[in-house]
């Protein structure tokens, strides 16, 4: 998602991305996207599961659950591969994020899963 | 010479009516594709869809604002590898449902797009379309993509599953 001012919530993607090279993602927040707010979607075994690039500009991502992206065997096989559930590459305070559920994270909170 | 005249005005106000009445319903579209179908007023699936339309273009495309396409639990496929979704390259242009710079549209489900060469919705150039309630499944590029041309799109309650592709530099996946 390049675009602005959108709202992405409610979705389920599972399974999306191809490992090499490991950029792809379930949700991307990529370009200069700003003004979005990306709330309570299920994002599971992608190769990334929220992708942030570095260029966006200021949106949101709370609510979401971001599990098992990519896949156990790929993060265990491929340790080499920066996928994750959430990968932040945006500036620092770019990006807002709030009561996300993820295990795995780069510039991201991920403070536990609980049920 | 006044029955041509009356005949005449029967034809006309005939047409008028048919006409009047082909708006007020809903445009319907089915079965095999082979050029890019316009939606031009709300238009119902009422069957699957194959999409055999030239290369690098959109099997279905918006061409009026404010116009819904209901999918009704049908499926739209497109020409890509049933199991990479894209048997080859990611082919530019070849989408399967294009806003095409029309405002307001609105793509709903239940009903699945799938094996495009290229993204599987492209929400391009438009301001509030909805893309409500759909399945986009191995698409070579993003599920549901929107471009930096198009703002305050809602994406809602869809399912993405196995889009992507392994070009290095197109980074892309489910939404």
């Amino acid at each position: 998602m390049v675009g602005h001012n959108s709202r992405v919530r409610l979705n389920t993607a599972h399974g999306n991305g191809y490992s090499e090279p490991p950029d792809d993602f379930g949700i991307g927040v990529i370009g200069n996207a700003t003004g979005n707010v990306v709330e309570l979607n299920l994002v599971t075994g992608n190769t990334n599961g929220i992708y942030i690039a570095a260029a966006v500009g200021s949106n949101i991502i709370r609510n979401n659950t971001v599990i098992g992206n990519p896949p156990i065997q790929v993060g265990n096989t491929r340790p080499e591969s920066r996928a994750l559930d959430i990968v932040n590459l945006s500036p620092p305070d770019r990006t807002v994020f709030d009561r996300n559920k993820c295990v795995t994270g780069l510039a991201a909170p991920c403070p536990a899963v609980n049920p | 010479m006044r029955t041509p005249l009356l005949a005449t005005a029967v034809l006309v106000l005939a047409a008028v009516s048919v006409n009047v009445t082909t708006q007020s319903r809903p445009d319907t579209v089915s079965g095999t594709i082979t050029r890019t179908f316009s939606i031009v007023a709300n238009t119902d699936v009422i069957g699957d869809i194959t999409c055999a339309v030239a290369d690098g273009t959109p099997c279905l495309s918006f061409a009026a604002p404010g116009v819904e396409l209901r999918l009704n639990g049908y499926t739209v496929t497109g020409k890509g590898d049933p199991v990479t979704g894209c048997g080859g390259a990611v082919t530019t242009g070849e989408v399967g449902i294009h806003t095409n710079a029309q405002n307001a549209v609105v793509v709903r489900g239940p009903g699945l797009v799938q094996r495009f060469r290229n993204h599987g919705v492209q929400v391009a150039g438009s301001d509030g379309a909805r893309i409500e309630g759909i399945t986009v499944s191995t698409n070579c590029g993003s599920g549901i993509f929107i471009p930096a041309t198009s703002f305050n799109t809602l994406v809602q309650e869809n399912t993405t599953v196995r889009n992507g592709s392994s070009n290095p530099g197109l980074s892309c996946g489910g939404i």
